[in-house]
């Protein structure tokens, strides 16, 4: 098996490994610490800002806390700011939220978590209904990393702080960083982002925040990143995020356009009688989440694997959580749930090779299928 | 004054004349539990002693006999010359920091040793009380601690307070060798370790069904051989793809006789690579009525295929009990990680709980059984841990 098509770019991305050459030659030679007062942390200090600001693309009125990644960024934002009443958010959520709300419940904020529609989007009047006079804080995906469905964070960040304008809005972002056009409204206090999904590496993230929040500090130390996030800042995997963002939000309309492309490719080529598309149509075109209904996905993927296609599955294959909790929330169709398989693209992803991996999806699912249904 | 671990074996002295072969079973083991770690090694009465090992490696010592069959209870000890004054200091210095109730305990195989047992309990209680009232207090009958004097015939002294459980049972090796059907579940794991604590010495065959079930699946039961393997002094895994059996049964027999007929397929592959590994019995994790494959009916059905004993150490065991000493044992955390154990793809609906012989060898007959087990068992991958 020589070559790999891979399709699970939601997952993480390959580097862009020309970008990473310039960084770490940036790096070899700038390699003081920013802290330090001689020319050379000052200069390495100077050029964080400029990373930092190229971070934040055409949004004004916001600044960057660098993080080690997504989950750290969601993190600081919901222990940083879920300290009393109740906190409103979504079933679609990753887990880095999820999970951090249910920790938060443990100390007995109420958490509120609001329906979504069919294809993952979240049902934004039952969203609206549950913020009350309460409500200290308001998490919404912006892209779901399931299914692809887009929710319109700006649209919903508005109508929420009309109804509490003294909560905070944060959105996890990290699907939707450098893939769609979006300038954050001042409405929207906290974004979460992750640079290893567009080309940057693991172990970059930052919150992207309004100038004047004040974040409550979640690592303790040196005071970095104004005091909030202390420790020693990731200048090569700052460097790269930036270089990589750049150029993601340079070209965001014709990369956009190329994985609509994809997107078809892939929704019109599955062969029908198998598979039933879970994404919306109008969700991100970067995800296609679709189920061999009655097949098991892990099993497809396994399959797949051998041949050298990589694509994802909505859920760990697991026998003690089988389904994804965000398909399983707005659907119960078991054999639905058990079919779950993902396909996501960047852009160096190809059209040849999509068609090829669509061909080979439907090859093994009828396979499989035979030897499932005789 | 130094360090020393006493080893204490059990029912070794029960075997009459066979008693050199296990405790010459259980020194092999010993060792090869200690491989790598410098240590001397000494035999006194019905106890070993393990010293002059370095006192970083006390913890790993202790953990790695922690696992060794045969071994009835440990304690950190130290070795004194057998004089009252030694006897005396050694004493103040291990019972230094201890608060509660306690009593001295004097055994002396030194007849040659000038003060009697109850007198020397009582001199050193004195001492101690001396030293550390009121933190500390004389209590004969029902103690918080004991300090133990042992005093040796070849001039040593051995004081302890601590007495810690072994494993218990028979030195390995000492109980033939068996064949373990491991399936990454919760039971297969206690099974294999039940029967190494009788002193058996283990193989492992595990049923892979790729691409149903996944590579992760598979590495969990490797992780897991691995750590029984400790308990039984190392462990030979035979994994064997067994997707197309599955998939032939799965398309020629009725779907509710599929496990039964799984079972059936294991067992006799079990059996073969058994015997070819010397092998004198098979053992599983079945718990009677747990699921269908485990009902007396399903049993049967399955046990019929072979004729080499099977051993189900588990097989009145409830499941919480299992769970009990998998968590003792350290597999538990590892056999609870969501990969499937056994492809589930083909399950179905409702199994058979009460298959029929008949039935089961009447769907048989569209197999071609032998050709099927003869291509699974050429396709064996080995891994020794």
């Amino acid at each position: 098996m020589d070559k790999i098509i891979y399709l699970d770019n939601a997952a993480t991305t390959k580097p862009d490994v020309k970008k990473l050459e310039l960084a770490t030659k940036y790096y070899e030679e700038n390699y003081f610490n920013p802290s330090s007062l001689y020319r050379g942390g000052r200069k390495v200090s100077c050029d964080i800002s400029l990373f930092k600001s190229a971070l934040l693309g055409k949004n004004r009125f916001k600044k960057v806390i660098l993080t080690s990644c997504g989950t750290e960024s969601d993190n600081t934002a919901i222990f940083g700011f879920c300290k009393r009443g109740n906190v409103v958010s979504t079933m679609g959520e990753h887990s880095a939220i999820y999970n951090s709300l249910m920790k938060i419940k443990e100390k007995g904020i109420e958490i509120r978590l609001a329906k979504l529609t069919k294809g993952g989007a979240v049902d934004q009047e039952d969203l609206y209904s549950k913020i009350d006079k309460d409500t200290c804080f308001v998490s919404v995906v912006h892209v779901n990393n399931e299914t692809g469905a887009i929710n319109p964070i700006n649209l919903i960040a508005d109508r929420v702080k009309e109804i509490n304008p003294s909560c905070i809005f944060h959105s996890d972002g990290v699907q939707a960083y450098g893939k769609i056009e979006c300038v954050l409204s001042e409405n929207v206090d906290l974004y979460s982002v992750s640079a290893h999904k567009i080309g940057g590496l693991k172990g970059t993230g930052a919150l992207i925040c309004k100038e004047k929040l004040n974040v409550p500090p979640y690592i303790i130390g040196g005071g970095q990143e104004g005091g909030v996030r202390s420790g020693t800042e990731n200048v090569l995997g700052l460097k790269l995020f930036a270089d990589v963002y750049t150029e993601r939000l340079e070209k965001i309309n014709s990369n956009y356009e190329k994985m609509r492309r994809l997107k078809e490719i892939v929704t019109s080529g599955i062969n029908k009688d198998l598979f039933t598309v879970i994404s919306p149509d109008n969700g991100s075109s970067y995800i296609v989440s679709a189920s061999a209904v009655g097949l098991r996905g892990a099993v497809l993927q396994n399959m797949l694997d051998d041949e050298g296609i990589i694509v994802g599955t909505g859920s760990a294959c697991s026998s003690k959580k089988p389904f994804s909790r965000i398909i399983s929330s707005f659907t119960k169709n078991q054999n639905l749930l058990n079919g779950v398989i993902r396909i996501s693209f960047s852009p160096d992803t190809n059209e040849e090779d999509v068609k090829y991996a669509v061909e080979r999806l439907n090859f093994n699912a009828l396979k499989l299928s035979g030897k499932i249904n005789k | 004054m130094k360090d020393a671990i006493i080893v204490r074996y059990c029912e070794i002295h029960l075997k009459g004349k066979n008693r050199s072969f296990f405790e010459r079973l259980l020194v092999e083991s010993l060792e090869r539990a200690l491989k790598g770690i410098k240590h001397s090694f000494k035999t006194i009465n019905t106890r070993y002693l393990i010293e002059d090992y370095a006192e970083e490696d006390y913890s790993l010592i202790m953990s790695r006999l922690s696992k060794v069959s045969g071994i009835h209870t440990l304690s950190p000890a130290k070795v004194v010359d057998s004089n009252f004054e030694e006897i005396k200091d050694c004493a103040i210095k291990m019972v230094a920091g201890r608060r509660g109730e306690f009593k001295v305990n004097t055994n002396r195989a030194d007849k040659k040793f000038p003060m009697h047992s109850v007198e020397l309990s009582r001199e050193i209680g004195a001492v101690l009380l001396d030293n550390y009232a009121p933190n500390i207090k004389v209590n004969v009958i029902n103690p918080e601690f004991v300090l133990n004097i042992d005093i040796r015939e070849c001039g040593d002294t051995l004081i302890y307070t601590d007495v810690i459980k072994g494993v218990g049972g028979l030195p390995i090796g000492s109980s033939g060798k068996g064949m373990l059907m491991i399936s990454g579940g919760i039971d297969s794991p206690v099974a294999g370790y039940m029967l190494a604590k009788r002193g058996m010495r283990l193989e492992a065959i595990h049923f892979h069904s790729y691409p149903y079930t996944s590579e992760a699946a598979l590495d969990k039961v490797k992780t897991l051989a691995k750590m029984v393997a400790e308990y039984s002094g190392g462990i030979k895994l035979h994994i064997v793809k067994f997707t197309h059996i599955q998939e032939e049964i799965h398309e020629k027999c009725p779907d509710d006789l599929m496990i039964t007929m799984m079972r059936r397929f294991m067992m006799r592959i079990a059996e073969k690579v058994g015997k070819e590994n010397g092998c004198q019995a098979i053992i599983t994790g079945e718990s009677l009525g747990q699921v269908a494959s485990q009902t007396i009916e399903s049993i049967t059905t399955s046990n019929a295929v072979v004729s080499m004993p099977m051993l189900r150490p588990l097989i009145a065991f409830d499941k919480l009990e299992i769970i009990e000493i998998s968590n003792k044992i350290g597999t538990y955390e590892t056999s609870i990680l969501p990969y499937e154990d056994c492809c589930t793809v083909f399950l179905p609906k409702f199994p058979a709980t009460k298959p029929k012989m008949e039935a089961v060898l009447k769907a048989e007959k569209a197999l071609d059984v032998e050709a099927l087990i003869d291509e699974a068992l050429k396709n064996v991958e080995v891994i020794a841990y």
